[in-house]
């Protein structure tokens, strides 16, 4: 999560003289028609990224010309002839115009645009063929504009192709041959910020705020109390593990609990236990059953998760084989319930890599929170963690006789 | 025509129960295997079933409207042995009162009518008061009736009959899906009970097959059910055969801001002379549009100068007009009415809502921190607008948050709090200054918090459009919101699109499907002794604040999509971090464009 800073006039100030001279650098590259340098009496509105170490923001100049800086490097160029930036559709016969430029023309313009800017094609994939939008017609005329995009061959996001991922997004005159806008997102073309000698004070106090806020008050019991219900409870913890074909040892002893971080307490009129093994795993008892357990190396060990790239591998089972492995699991726990289909997350491929760890989630029929959550490693077709909320699987919680 | 799945019959039957003896009167409506029979004092129901299907049984008293619908069950499970399934309303036989004094009920008057009384004189003078009941069944579902009256090739409006139950809930909305998405041609009336009809009209379509697909919704009554908030039930599919000599896919309910009417239609009669008439809402004609089409393919406008000379739609009072098309021979057809919108406000501004889903969740703040950015950015682009709560004041409304039903960790809010949010979304989304809108909060296809898209639809009647929606839950885009909001598409459109229409360029943003928000678990911290129970995880705000961080910097929407999910670490299919989010409208939309009056007008 981004640090954001507070904006001052002197900061924004000083951000607009970082990162004017790349405005002129880009200006100058495609042959911009306005006086370079460009200079502060040329701009006619600037907003400044607020985050920390970011020297960035949206600059428009006096003659319309707009530019984002970002991470770096221009990102955002709209001229006042940009069709696909156009604000005022009186403004649309102004456009008609001559299609000069065949496809192939256009993408060689585009494609010498990235050179000049100090790119390689590599970096939009822009060797490959662009999604390419014509001319449009409107009546009998023509808007002269054609839009090239270079799409993101990794992208893995919404499959209706509503939402194009381009990491190239140009807009080329197609009577004159200008470059008229271009939206740049590939990563790969990310710079260092610019230096700027004024600090601007973070907008919030640096002071760590703490990590979890909310939650629910439980009230302590005594030591005996504890120790008594941690081994009253220890053998339905093994018959967890057994039904849930966990690779720990059973029957759990006490001597495999780490007595220092186990915890008991009463939470709504009713005992609740949680205790980590000494190889890290760790498992939750309300309502009269184990409700979750965590393997030691599960992705996500609530409230925590891990990193993506620290779980890649190969995926050795189908969604359908782990739903079955996991719905199984819940018969053998008591679920008589019937199964819906439940909802699959997982994170998008590194390359040759998968991400190996499915979640999958069940929910009644209409529900809004899950009743059920397990985290398969599709990899070794393991489970490393559940997640369970039913009345199914609700017992009395055993009897302590110590206060 | 293909039909999937199985129909085993309407089960609807109206019966009068009469309070003699020994005759009775049924009058059923569009009964398919229905049996009423009165065995002593009980009412005995049988009808040819499935034993996989569940049944809905529903009785009331008279048809008046003060008498409604009684469940009598709404889990009644198929006879498994055999293919008929019975039901005893036991005791429900009224075989009449005296008075006038003593007697038995004996005599031999006519046969009682429903909804009234029946006299019976008999022998000793005495008036016999007859009882009545209705009743129906359905299967738990959505089932379209009579699949096979829809074999054939289909034209002009039809009318589709359908029953839908559910268990629990009271019906809310039905939307039609057509080949997979909402159809703007389809208005169903949503039944009292658990019928209806839908009147679907063909001339939306293209010619030829499509699939369709009644989705019916209930809303649960019961707040203190964690898991069923909304519910959704989808009929089987089935293809139905369109054919009509004109036809107009590309319609445009709209006369837009540019000065003129859009027209377009297609017809069969190629190489032909077209007319239309275009008439206002006394019925007078207003203008002809005259010309040739080779393809049948007609785009035409009207530049809203009547016959006379006169310029119209100049006021809300000359703002709707109807339309007759003809072809060829000639074929004639009357169009749906064209309206023109409420006038843009010069500067539109932003409603900022969200719904108060994770009040409980650990580590909420940064959330919350993130959807009061988007009323941030909202604010330097046009002003945004919420009604937060007014202390001392919890029976006024409020939509920052909305109050939540299923809160774990605070009172649920009484149903009369709940109606004073819904009405204080309602009030500010009809607000005509107000043209772009941000929720983040439960959803579905056709609703969002409890808020269903029927009703927002008849509050903007098709008048109060909005440039831009971001609707932040599940399944928004998948039903009938985004034409709600005056956003009556389906897929992206470039911007030329909207010049041909007229109309100013207006996007929708929602999910395409159910997405999780919260991770569940159970955690004690054990310093403080607190437990948690619900979490959102980081990528979900990191997601929401990196699309407002690019779309305030001047990319375009769909670019500011893209670059936000580039950006968000960990981003996880199935979660609420917009990997399955859905664009429709003009998707080069950017933050302030299109915002303004002068920006779009002739």
């Amino acid at each position: 999560m981004w640090e954001l800073v507070q904006v001052t006039a002197q900061y924004s100030h000083a951000v607009l003289l970082a990162i004017l001279p790349f405005v002129s650098d880009f200006s100058k590259s495609l042959d911009l028609p306005f006086a370079l340098p460009v200079t502060t009496n040329q701009v006619a509105e600037f907003k400044c990224d607020p985050r920390l170490a970011q020297a960035g923001g949206a600059i428009t100049l006096t003659n319309g010309y707009q530019f984002t800086f970002l991470d770096g490097r221009i990102s955002v160029y709209r001229s006042p002839e940009s069709y696909y930036s156009l604000q005022d559709p009186e403004q649309i016969p102004h456009f008609f115009g001559t299609v000069k430029l065949n496809e192939k023309e256009a993408v060689k313009i585009a494609r010498d645009a990235i050179k000049k800017l100090g790119y390689e094609n590599s970096v939009f994939n822009a060797d490959d063929k662009p999604l390419i939008t014509p001319p449009e017609k409107v009546g009998a005329n023509y808007i002269p504009r054609y839009r090239i995009r270079w799409l993101d061959p990794k992208w893995q996001g919404s499959k209706d192709g509503s939402v194009i991922p381009a990491l190239l997004d140009i807009e080329v005159n197609a009577s004159n041959r200008k470059i008229e806008m271009m939206l740049i997102s590939s990563r790969d073309t990310r710079r260092p910020s610019p230096k700027v000698e004024v600090t601007p004070p973070l907008l919030h106090s640096n002071t760590p705020t703490p990590k979890l806020t909310g939650g629910t008050t439980t009230t302590a019991v005594s030591g005996a109390y504890a120790s008594v219900f941690l081994n009253a409870i220890l053998p339905q913890a093994s018959d967890f593990i057994t039904k849930a074909g966990l690779n720990i040892p059973v029957p759990l002893s006490t001597n495999q609990v780490v007595a220092t971080n186990y915890t008991c307490r009463i939470m709504d009129g009713q005992p609740v236990a949680q205790f980590y093994l000494t190889n890290g795993d760790r498992f939750f008892y309300r309502h009269g059953y184990v409700s979750t357990f965590y393997a030691h190396d599960a992705f996500a060990k609530f409230p925590d998760e891990g990193r993506t790239e620290d779980f890649l591998g190969h995926i050795n089972m189908t969604t359908d084989e782990a739903i079955a492995l996991c719905e199984g699991v819940m018969r053998k726990l008591g679920y008589t319930g019937k199964f819906t289909t439940p909802i699959i997350s997982y994170a998008p491929a590194r390359g040759e890599m998968a991400f190996k760890r499915y979640s999958y989630y069940w929910r009644h029929k209409g529900g809004e929170t899950e009743f059920a959550t397990f985290e398969v490693d599709m990899e070794t077709k393991t489970i490393k963690s559940i997640y369970l909320k039913d009345a199914a699987f609700e017992k009395p919680p055993p009897k302590v006789d110590v206060p | 025509m293909k039909t999937n799945g199985s129909l085993i019959g309407r089960l609807i039957v109206g019966c009068a129960l009469a309070c003699s003896l020994t005759s009775f009167t049924t009058q059923s409506f569009a009964i398919e295997g229905m049996q009423v029979s009165i065995q002593s004092s009980n009412v005995v129901l049988s009808w040819p079933s499935d034993p996989s299907e569940t049944y809905v049984v529903q009785y009331r008293p008279s048809l008046l409207s003060t008498n409604g619908w009684q469940t009598l069950t709404n889990s009644l499970a198929a006879a498994t042995d055999t293919n008929i399934t019975y039901f005893v309303h036991s005791n429900s036989v009224n075989f009449g009162s005296t008075t006038g004094g003593g007697g038995t009920n004996s005599g031999g008057g006519g046969i009682p009518m429903p909804g009234g009384t029946n006299n019976v004189n008999d022998t000793n003078g005495l008036v016999m008061i007859a009882g009545t009941g209705f009743y129906q069944a359905a299967r738990l579902g959505v089932h379209i009736v009579g699949l096979d009256n829809f074999t054939n090739v289909m034209s002009d409006i039809i009318s589709i009959p359908f029953e839908v139950a559910n268990d629990i809930g009271s019906i809310q909305d039905i939307v039609v899906l057509v080949d997979g998405t909402r159809y703007r041609g389809a208005a169903p009336v949503v039944p009292p009970g658990i019928n209806g009809r839908i009147t679907f009209d063909t001339s939306f379509l293209e010619n030829g097959d499509h699939t369709i697909q009644v989705v019916a919704s209930w809303l649960n009554p019961d707040a203190t059910d964690l898991n069923n908030h909304g519910i959704s039930r989808y009929s089987d599919s089935f293809t139905l055969s369109v054919s009509n000599v004109i036809y107009y896919p590309d319609w445009e309910d709209e006369i837009g801001e540019l000065g003129f009417a859009y027209y377009a239609f297609e017809t069969t009669c190629t190489n032909s002379t077209w007319q239309i008439d275009i008439y206002d809402v006394s019925n007078r004609l207003a203008k002809t549009l005259i010309g040739n089409t080779g393809d049948g393919f007609v785009e035409t406008n009207w530049d809203l100068i009547d016959t006379n000379g006169i310029t119209r739609a100049t006021n809300d009072a000359d703002g709707e007009f109807s339309a007759m098309i003809t072809v060829g021979d000639p074929v004639t057809k009357a169009t749906p009415h064209k309206r023109k919108p409420f006038a843009y406000p010069s500067q539109g501004q932003w409603v900022i809502a969200y719904q108060d889903k994770f009040g409980d969740c650990a580590a909420s703040n940064s959330y919350k921190g993130a959807i009061s950015q988007f009323g941030g950015i909202a604010a330097a682009n046009g002003g945004a607008y919420t009604i937060f709560p007014t202390p001392g004041h919890p029976e006024y409304g409020q939509i920052y948050p909305i109050r939540y039903p299923f809160s774990n960790n605070v009172a649920p809010p009484t149903s009369a709090q709940s109606l004073a949010d819904e009405n204080a979304l309602l009030r500010i989304l009809t607000n005509n200054a107000n043209r772009n809108f941000y929720y983040n909060g439960h959803g579905s296809a056709d609703s969002i918090a409890s808020v269903y898209a029927n009703v927002i639809s008849d509050l903007l009647q098709k008048t109060h459009y909005y440039r831009f929606v971001f609707l932040d839950g599940c399944s928004t885009a998948n039903g009938s919101l985004p034409a709600a909001f005056g956003i009556n598409l389906s897929s992206t459109q470039p911007l030329s699109y909207f010049q041909a229409h007229g109309t100013r360029p207006r996007a929708f943003v929602g999910y395409s499907k159910d997405v999780i928000y919260s991770e569940s678990g159970d955690f004690i911290d054990s310093s403080s002794g607190l437990h948690y129970q619900y979490h959102i995880p980081d990528r979900n705000l990191y997601f929401l604040t990196n699309f407002e961080f690019y779309w305030y910097f001047n990319y375009d929407l769909t670019t500011s999509i893209y670059n936000a999910q580039n950006d968000t670490p960990d981003l996880r299919y199935g979660w609420e971090d917009g990997a399955d989010l859905s664009v429709f409208g003009y998707d080069a939309l950017y933050i302030n464009q299109y915002n303004s009056q002068s920006d779009w007008s002739n």
